[in-house]
């Protein structure tokens, strides 16, 4: 699923341990889903848009609706 | 030892080191180059090496991101179960040929060998449970699904060619540690990068 995980991470200077921590999951974990490796269930997906505020259509495209492009 | 290299490279050299120590104080015994309890006293002394592999596979999954408590409690348990199975393997072989014990202590010393290993069994059982990590888990989850495939497939086509004389009879112990191989291969079909 495509994403902007890294952009916005990018825009706070976190790092992808800084979010890990704040997520309270593995840095490979924030590493697959950033590539689109692994999509995060639906309580991690609300997790990451609390922390960053946002609601989580902002920050993950709906494979339906994006099929071809990115976030 | 291996202090200069990257964690991940040190981990890969301590699985070398430990595979070349067992399987060749192995070679030793079963060729007869070194007999007796010499022999058993260096087989059982080179799976000392399972300790800094364990601590060298932690310090590596940490270095790529893969630590978790429950990743560190699965490690100790493989530990204690590696080691109570060689002593329970070498004790209970040692028992039984220098001693011929009757069938009912063979019964017991079989169970005993094979409690670690059941350990084992149930220590990836409670990994699979208690980790939080949902990304670790699913890479689990499809490592020992993938393990399952290679051992069910193996094991029927061995026993096809076992049943038409084409192969000799293999002891059935042999699951557990073609599975523990066919969790590594699954390692190998998900490339993680940062590592």
């Amino acid at each position: 699923m495509l994403n902007n995980l890294k952009v916005l991470r990018a825009m706070r200077s976190w790092s992808q341990q800084d979010l890990a921590e704040r997520l309270e999951v593995s840095r490979q974990s924030v590493n697959a889903i950033e590539t689109g490796k692994y999509d995060p269930s639906l309580p991690l997906a609300f997790r990451i848009a609390e922390l960053f505020d946002l609601p989580i259509e902002e920050i993950f495209a709906s494979p339906s609706r994006h099929s071809s492009k990115a976030v | 030892m291996f202090a200069q290299t990257s964690p991940r490279t040190a981990a890969r050299l301590w699985v070398g080191a430990y595979l070349i120590a067992t399987l060749g104080t192995a070679a030793l015994l079963k060729t007869g180059i070194v007999s007796g309890w010499p022999g058993l006293a260096i087989f059982l002394a080179s799976f000392l090496l399972l300790f800094p592999l364990v601590r060298s596979t932690e310090r590596a999954q940490a270095a790529c991101g893969f630590t978790s408590k429950a990743m560190k409690a699965y490690n100790r348990r493989v530990l204690i179960a590696s080691m109570s199975y060689v002593v329970a393997l070498l004790g209970g072989m040692g028992i039984v040929r220098y001693y011929e014990p009757p069938a009912l202590v063979r019964i017991v010393i079989a169970m005993i060998v094979a409690l670690p290993v059941i350990f084992l069994i149930r220590a990836m059982a409670l990994l699979l449970r208690d980790e939080t990590d949902e990304y670790l888990r699913a890479r689990l989850v499809e490592q020992s699904l993938i393990a399952t495939g290679i051992l069910l497939t193996a094991a029927t086509l061995y026993g096809f060619l076992n049943a038409f004389d084409l192969a000799p009879r293999i002891d059935a112990w042999a699951a557990v540690p073609l599975w523990a191989v066919g969790l590594g291969i699954g390692r190998l079909f998900r490339k993680d990068p940062a590592c």
